[in-house]
């Protein structure tokens, strides 16, 4: 095993390529949880999963570390660290529900309010005199180092030095506001379940993957081609109500379609493709939404909503999320070859059932380990991960355009087949691993 | 019990040719209005607002079917 730099990683992250052992060894993927999954604001859920006082929802905010999400009786949401002050139990344990009063320790009784603060300690008499002072902070369930939400989605931070939220996501928030003006109410709600699946390879593959437009016309060829073959088949009245027949080709779109759709890149690691176009974006609208769009925000301003149209947006490290299909996909490492990835749909408030029904369809065509697209995904991280253990070469390479991105005040633009998603997310990568982002953000 | 008999023989036989796999022998197991449903949770009684693993009608099974026989469809390796 070699040695891990301390502060500096030009061994290991070059212009273009990066070294294999970022996939493969355990350390590095330890400083990976501490210096990336430890500093970055890390999404933990939405509002709307926890409407009413004392609706939690538990997740971790990296590999390990458990934190619950509450909604406190002043309608605040929370996020503390889901560890009793005490012994250190995990005071809540299922992945959602509703406490009243007070959250309880399931093993002392210490119980606690749900801003955190310490509440009631059984038998507490015990105590007079020994030194403890119940006031201090460590014998509560302590609040993460920084909690924000956006329009309704809930981050949270373990780095107090990190700039604040709408700081850090910089050009990228405008990807939020589309999805939750798509909505007539300007607001989404959580809906239709979660699809959670494990998979055996490195965390960081499904995020290289998002914006990776040179592999969508080889690795979903069979199914687009199968899709196309079978429903030119059926009547054209037939083949018009199908919606899948509008969700899966795209992903056979040319490299030159790919190539025109663009990729944006951002400070912190955060990167869309789309913009003016996607492969999302020649979905037919729904008359009734479409009507229930013009009444709340007129012609003019429904037709920029649906224009702005990105295929996926990621908010590095833990969140990728579909403007235009109403999905989000939450990523959670686990170990260095094992990652878990959920995807959460949205209902559009105002909007009719019809489009909560297509997001729906969609995760399931396209997200589910058992679906269309999704596994051929999967199949080909699988294989990297097995095929980076060979000595034979130590480096993946990222040279597509390089030298060719467009650097703006705030934005690095390039060519939808660039690798410039690829080098917006290994500078954010080094970055933290190299702690300078504690000393203020590095343009390119 | 011929009835759960017959059930459990049907089961086998459609499993055997997954396992083959024998997808056009499998696919004439089905009657042209039948879904291949696995529901995502536990007593989902809604595959429309609903997420679920799979919800295949005949024209997405038929999809599949194509899919999984096309030689370059990698995750039918695995």
């Amino acid at each position: 095993m070699q040695k891990i730099p301390d502060r500096n990683f030009d061994a290991l992250v070059k212009p273009t390529k990066l070294h294999r052992s970022l996939y493969t060894d355990p350390d590095i993927f330890e400083l990976e949880m501490s210096r990336i999954w430890g500093q970055a604001w890390i999404y933990i859920g939405h509002e709307s999963q926890v409407p009413n006082a004392g609706d939690y929802f538990t997740t971790n905010i990296n590999h390990e570390i458990p934190v619950v999400m509450i909604r406190d009786k002043d309608d605040s949401v929370r996020v503390l660290h889901n560890r009793c002050g005490h012994k250190g139990a995990k005071v809540v344990d299922k992945q959602s529900g509703n406490v009243r009063g007070a959250l309880r320790c399931a093993y002392h009784g210490w119980s606690y309010r749900f801003d955190g603060s310490l509440l009631k300690i059984p038998n507490e008499h015990g105590y007079q005199d020994t030194g403890f002072d119940a006031s201090e902070p460590c014998y509560s369930m302590q609040p993460l180092a920084q909690v924000s939400s956006y329009r309704g989605f809930v981050f949270a931070t373990l780095s107090d030095t990190i700039p604040d939220l709408v700081t850090w996501m910089g050009g990228a928030i405008t990807c939020f506001d589309n999805l939750c003006d798509r909505a007539p109410e300007g607001e989404v709600e959580v809906a239709g379940g979660v699809l959670r699946y494990e998979h055996d390879c490195n965390w960081k593959f499904i995020l290289e993957n998002l914006n990776d437009t040179m592999h969508p016309m080889v690795v979903h060829e069979s199914v687009v081609k199968a899709a196309e073959s079978y429903i030119a088949t059926l009547p054209p009245e037939a083949a018009k109500q199908r919606r899948e027949a509008e969700i899966i080709p795209p992903f056979g779109a040319s490299y030159e379609n790919f190539e025109n759709t663009g990729i944006t890149g951002f400070d912190y690691g955060h990167h869309y493709d789309g913009g003016k176009t996607s492969i999302h974006a020649d979905y037919s609208v729904d008359p009734d939404y479409h009507e229930a769009m013009v009444a709340a925000y007129g012609e003019t301003r429904t037709r920029e909503i649906y224009a702005f149209n990105t295929h996926n947006v990621l908010y590095y490290p833990s969140l990728t999320i579909k403007c235009a299909v109403q999905n989000i996909r939450v990523i959670r490492p686990i170990s260095v070859d094992r990652f878990v990835v959920e995807s959460w749909s949205f209902r559009l408030k105002g909007a009719p059932d019809s489009m909560l029904q297509r997001t729906v369809l969609y995760s399931r065509l396209i997200n589910s380990a058992m679906g269309m697209v999704g596994p051929d995904d999967l199949e080909v991280y699988r294989r990297t991960q097995k095929g980076l253990h060979s000595p034979v070469n130590d480096w993946v390479e990222f040279h597509r355009q390089y030298g060719k991105d467009r650097i703006l005040p705030d934005r690095i633009e390039g060519g939808g087949t660039s690798d410039l998603d690829m080098r917006t997310q290994y500078r954010a990568w080094k970055a933290y691993m190299e702690k300078s982002y504690q000393r203020g953000v590095d343009h390119a | 019990m011929p009835e759960l008999a017959a059930i459990e023989s049907f089961l086998y036989r459609e499993a055997s040719y997954l396992d083959r796999p024998d997808l056009d022998s499998w696919i004439e197991l089905y009657t042209e209005d039948a879904y291949y449903w696995i529901p995502a949770t536990e007593n989902q009684v809604d595959p429309i607002n609903h997420v679920s693993h799979i919800y295949d009608d005949r024209v997405m099974m038929e999809i599949r079917r194509r899919n999984f026989v096309h030689p370059r469809a990698a995750s039918k390796d695995s």
